[in-house]
């Protein structure tokens, strides 16, 4: 595995990180988009060790900080965030596909990065894939019930003692709760994650999610992604085996789920950056089979 | 602060409770060899302040009478100063532990203390 950094973009001022396998057993991009505003390593380095785990599986990758996040300088000022946001992942790919022959790129991210990767995916057609960690997600009636019970279940854990919310024992915190907060994020509305599912799956894309406990407020069961899918006017074909994690077959594309209810949003140990970075690293080997 | 989090958790991962605790020094997202965390434990500055007189800029986020008794405690010079600027950054708050602080002059405050030399 080598690491190199670059920069690119117009002017240059977006920089990156390139992971790049010893042998390049797989004809297959992965580029990854800034979570939030963190930078280009990821939450607790969740992206760096992402990016390395798929060098072992001859996948090579960018990770890079969007305009004006950690080493990336503005580009593009004055358009509105999300057209930036569109132009300087397209620079990202423009860039990985020009240094590398590559059959398809897939793009990826956590949250924000999410939900970033889906939008550009629908309009560039180099983009085969994308994995999408912690997206949108709208609640269902199933999601009620669930919520209900599991919020008793913590209410008896946090009796016994063996349960505290973050942020419980500290006053100040409970009054810093009450401030507005910075940055204030507002998940993709349904109609426009509907419309964008649909251009991709039309056009063979496969679309990974992958959902954790940190999405816990809106999602809750495996099920809730067939709410979604449901809305869309194709055939839903359940597709995985016995104990394997769904996989639909909607139209030509394909839509795969892992569900992981014992990991929270930025997974802070590292063993739960482990489980999530092989789950990510099989649904790109089964990509690029 | 590791030890809240594990709390704050417990209900994720209630049943496989033994498991979920972390392997080695892991701390806070970082996990550290035996030697260093060691070295970590046993790391005190005020000894090597005594050695060598450095002056020290100390820039704190809010509770400025905390910070400065914290400097004294760690047998820093006369010409050691601290500056303060009241925003509580939550540096002790696990929940805000990932979160990008805004623009409150804590960089150009950084910059001006450096070049004073």
């Amino acid at each position: 595995m080598n690491e190199s950094c670059c920069q690119f973009g117009p002017e240059r001022r977006l920089a990156g990180i390139i992971t790049e396998p010893s042998e390049r057993a797989l004809r297959l991009g992965f580029v990854l988009v800034s979570a939030g505003l963190l930078p280009k390593c990821g939450p607790y380095r969740l992206y760096a060790q992402l990016a390395r785990r798929l060098a072992d599986d001859g996948i090579v990758s960018l990770r890079f900080d969007l305009g004006g996040i950690g080493d990336s300088g503005q580009e593009h000022e004055g358009r509105p965030l999300k057209a930036r946001t569109e132009l300087e992942i397209r620079a990202a790919l423009d860039y990985l596909s020009e240094r590398y022959d590559l059959d398809g790129i897939v793009l990826g991210g956590l949250c924000s990065g999410a939900e970033d990767s889906f939008r550009s995916a629908a309009s560039d057609a180099r983009v085969t894939g994308v994995v999408l960690i912690d997206p949108f997600a709208y609640r269902t009636r199933g999601w009620a019930w669930r919520h209900v019970l599991h919020r008793l279940g913590r209410r008896a854990l946090r009796a016994l003692g063996l349960y505290e919310p973050l942020g419980a024992e500290m006053p100040q915190a409970r009054a810093e709760e009450k401030r507005p907060g910075l940055v204030s994020y507002k998940y993709m509305e349904r109609a426009e994650a509907r419309h964008i599912l649909r251009t991709l799956v039309k056009r063979n894309a496969q679309v990974h999610f992958v959902y954790t406990a940190g999405m816990r407020e809106v999602f809750n069961h495996p099920g809730q992604l067939r709410a979604l899918l449901r809305d869309l006017d194709f055939e839903v074909r359940t597709i995985s085996n016995r104990g394997a994690p769904p996989s639909f077959r909607v139209g030509p594309g394909v839509v795969t789920l892992d569900y992981l209810p014992r990991i929270d949003h930025t997974q802070l140990l590292e063993e739960d950056r482990r489980r999530l970075v092989e789950v990510v690293a099989r649904r790109l080997r089964g990509h690029a089979a | 602060m590791q030890r809240a989090y594990l709390r704050s958790i417990a209900q994720l991962r209630f049943w496989k409770w033994r498991r979920a605790r972390p392997q080695g020094n892991e701390l806070l997202g970082t996990t550290f060899s035996d030697a260093a965390f060691r070295e970590l434990k046993a790391f005190a500055l005020a000894p090597l302040l005594a050695e060598r007189s450095v002056p020290i800029r100390w820039l704190a986020t809010s509770t400025l009478a905390r910070e400065e008794e914290l400097l004294r405690s760690i047998g820093a010079s006369d010409g050691c100063r601290v500056e303060c600027l009241d925003y509580e950054c939550g540096w002790r708050d696990l929940a805000r532990l990932e979160d990008v602080l805004p623009d409150v002059r804590i960089s150009a405050t950084l910059a001006t203390m450096v070049m004073e030399g």
